[in-house]
């Protein structure tokens, strides 16, 4: 098993490397011109009048909340699902009722609109 | 080995007369392993940057076709060399790097999206004897790069200073994660049926590809990587021809175009994955003995799936952000776990069954499931019709309407 | 020293300096981004370790959901640019001799252990066979299938608490 994880990792290390060596490349190649107008924030081409902060909407913290819990049932039911195989039926309804009780919480945050984009 | 052994396995081939090599140069055994391992890794990698920009150029080529022009036609033959033109170009452009930016998230993060998108790579197999790695858990770890995507989008949006790429960077991580949560399930199932979290297992259990036993489940997986990938019609956060470019607005040169080769290699690494997982992979007539026709086959089978995915680019327009976190989590996560209860409770009815019965028992159930989300969708859209007519209570501005008041007001 | 000690005593080093880079920064984002260089030296660790079952749970869960979670609640506080307040309060000398000798006893303590003499000895089981024996301890009645069941409570408990928090503080 050690095998497959030193594959992955050299595979990491590369694909690191690839697109960093390139970018190191066209560093060197590119034309180096900085001008005050061109180091400028973009914003639509007008001057930015304002600090940089944004009131951030709290619908994003909501999905990646729903997400990380729906994310940690599917990890559970993975080794489940590799086991599902060899498995008695009885069994397969003790994951049946953790995948209601999870959607019982889903269908209450649905109702509850937080599903919903403002 | 004579030249009909080669043939047959010219890689595999290549690779043990390199070991032999090694191993008489008095090279050990883990470190022969590792130059191959690299070498392998190495190979792979720049390859599929490279060919990424023939895909780039046959997306630009078809989707000219469907919008009724031609594509790039000037540099050489039908274009080809429009991407090598397109590639030293970007090279060459100067990197302009706007003030106050965050340098680490800045600079790193056109990498992380780019290597996020490599790794997947390195868990396909790609023939009967060509895996690259045959991780026991290489279903999660294909979920897990694409977290690793995620943060790298995050970082481009933050490290640019600029508070609309923050913002989009935002919507486009919360497209993305939303988007997750469907494909696991359909994972899920698939491993449910294949009893292993391996790709190269879930290949060999393919003796019915996934495709016919779960043609719903294939379809979730379809959109939601679509969605994913932030391809045309979920393209909000990068909307080419609305917004600037969304998050990678302050990217100049190399960096930006790190970005776009992530988006179109994302989109075939995509394709492959979902051949490999629904269509069989390299499976196919022969591909067992003659291991070199695995990858063909299975680069015909994600062409074709990737050239769907142009299509689907070409035709639809793009949705709002509110209808594509509505499809989401409204429609496609309760009817993607649907589908894993129903599996998994007929499953094991129809266990001890022939294969045929079992085949027909899945497909009949993913019908009318299908069957039951159409028309739960219909009862939706006719709710929604009714409460908009019932809630005219503003006027609309029709030319009937305007007309009037002018006409009114003399 | 052997290679795979080499590459386990590189990768604790990482995860410790990234974890002393979150508790110490003043930014909150890089505070966050150490945080995931810290995760990332744990799956490693877990992966040399043999568990690739929960190497790929630490990347999916922690990195791809929980540190985005981080993420986007820290832009959720206004001033994340310029935090002024200093890091350490007035009694930060004694803290940190506190720290060291309850450091020490606990080393000395364990280092006891007769656990640490015997070799580590990989399970019987391989591949795939270890997460199968994984899920099967999950829902067999004699194996893990209470504390399955009572996690799916947990994790309802923390899906309907986290979205009353929030979205009583949107109708605000």
């Amino acid at each position: 098993m050690l095998n497959q994880w030193l594959y992955i990792g050299i595979f990491v290390v590369i694909s690191v490397f690839l697109p960093g060596v390139a970018i190191l490349l066209a560093r060197v190649l590119s034309p180096k011109k900085p001008t005050p107008i061109k180091n400028s924030v973009y914003e639509c081409g007008i001057e930015t009048y304002d600090k940089t902060w944004i009131q951030f909407r709290i619908q994003f913290y909501l999905y990646a909340l729903v997400f990380l819990i729906f994310d940690v049932e599917t990890v559970f039911l993975f080794p489940f699902a590799v086991a599902y195989g060899q498995i008695p039926l009885f069994m397969v309804v003790e994951a049946i009722i953790f995948i209601a009780i999870l959607m019982s919480g889903f269908l209450y945050i649905w109702r509850k609109g937080a599903l919903t984009w403002r | 080995m004579n030249f009909i052994d080669f043939l047959k396995d010219p890689i595999m081939a290549i690779a043990e007369w390199l070991g032999n090599l090694l191993s008489t140069w008095g090279v050990s055994d883990s470190w022969s392993t590792f130059i191959l391992y690299f070498l392998g890794a190495a190979v792979l990698g720049t390859l599929a940057l490279l060919l990424t920009l023939i895909f780039i150029w046959a997306e630009r080529k078809i989707i000219g076709r469907l919008q009724d022009r031609f594509g790039p036609n000037r540099v050489g033959p039908w274009g080809i060399f429009q991407s090598v033109a397109d590639m030293v170009k970007i090279f060459i452009k100067e990197h302009i790097i706007p003030d106050g930016v965050d340098p680490v998230p800045y600079h790193l993060a056109p990498v992380i999206v780019v290597a996020s998108v490599l790794m997947v790579l390195a868990i396909v197999p790609l023939s009967s004897t060509l895996a690259g790695s045959d991780l026991n858990v290489a279903v999660l770890f294909l979920l897990a790069v694409g977290g690793l995507g995620e943060i790298g989008i995050i970082m481009a949006g933050w490290g640019s200073n600029n508070k609309y790429a923050l913002l989009s960077a935002f919507r486009a991580s919360a497209q993305m994660i939303s988007y997750e949560i469907p494909m696991a399930i359909v994972l899920l199932i698939t491993v449910l049926l294949s009893g292993s979290m391996s790709m190269s297992d879930i290949v060999r259990a393919q003796e019915v590809p996934f495709i016919i036993l779960l043609p719903l489940g294939a379809l979730i997986f379809f959109i939601a990587s679509i969605a994913e990938n932030g391809r045309a019609p979920f393209d909000l956060a990068e909307a080419e021809s609305e917004l600037v470019a969304g998050f990678n607005v302050e990217y100049s040169g190399l960096k930006f175009g790190m970005f776009y080769v992530a988006d179109f290699l994302r989109a075939f690494i995509s394709a492959v994955i979902f051949a490999t997982i629904f269509l069989g992979g390299w499976r196919g007539p022969g591909a067992e003995t003659i291991p070199a026709l695995g990858i063909i086959y299975l680069v015909i089978k994600s062409l074709f799936v990737w050239f769907l995915g142009v299509w689907i680019r070409g035709s639809l327009p793009r949705y709002r952000i509110d209808q594509m976190m509505m499809i989401n989590w409204k429609f496609l996560t309760p009817l993607a776990i649907l589908l894993l209860v129903l599996v998994m409770l007929t499953g094991k009815l129809v266990d001890n069954a022939g294969s045929f019965i079992q085949v027909v028992t899945m497909l009949v159930l993913n019908f009318i499931l299908l069957a039951f989300a159409v028309w739960v969708l219909r009862r939706r859209e006719k709710r929604e019709k009714i409460a908009e007519i019932g809630s005219r209570s503003r006027p609309v501005a029709r030319p009937d309407n305007i007309l009037k008041n002018n006409m009114m007001e003399g | 020293m052997n290679v795979q000690q080499v590459i386990f005593i590189s990768f604790a080093l990482v995860t410790v300096f990234a974890a002393i880079m979150v508790v110490s920064l003043r930014n909150l984002f890089h505070a966050a981004l150490w945080l995931i260089v810290a995760l990332l030296g744990v799956a490693s660790i877990f992966a040399l370790l043999g568990a690739s079952f929960f190497a790929a749970v630490q990347i999916l869960v922690y990195i791809g959901a929980i540190a985005i979670l981080l993420i986007f609640a820290v832009m959720l506080t206004r001033n994340i640019m310029s935090d002024e307040t200093t890091q350490t309060n007035r009694a930060w000398g004694l803290a940190v001799i506190l720290v060291v000798v309850i450091f020490f006893i606990i080393v000395s303590q364990i280092s006891t252990w007769s656990g640490f003499s015997q070799p580590l000895t990989d399970l019987p089981l391989s591949g795939q066979e270890s997460i199968l024996a994984l899920g099967k301890g999950f829902v067999s009645p004699n194996g893990f299938a209470l504390p399955f069941e009572t996690a799916s409570v947990l994790l309802l408990a923390a899906l309907l608490g986290g979205v009353y928090i929030a979205m009583d503080r949107e109708k605000e």
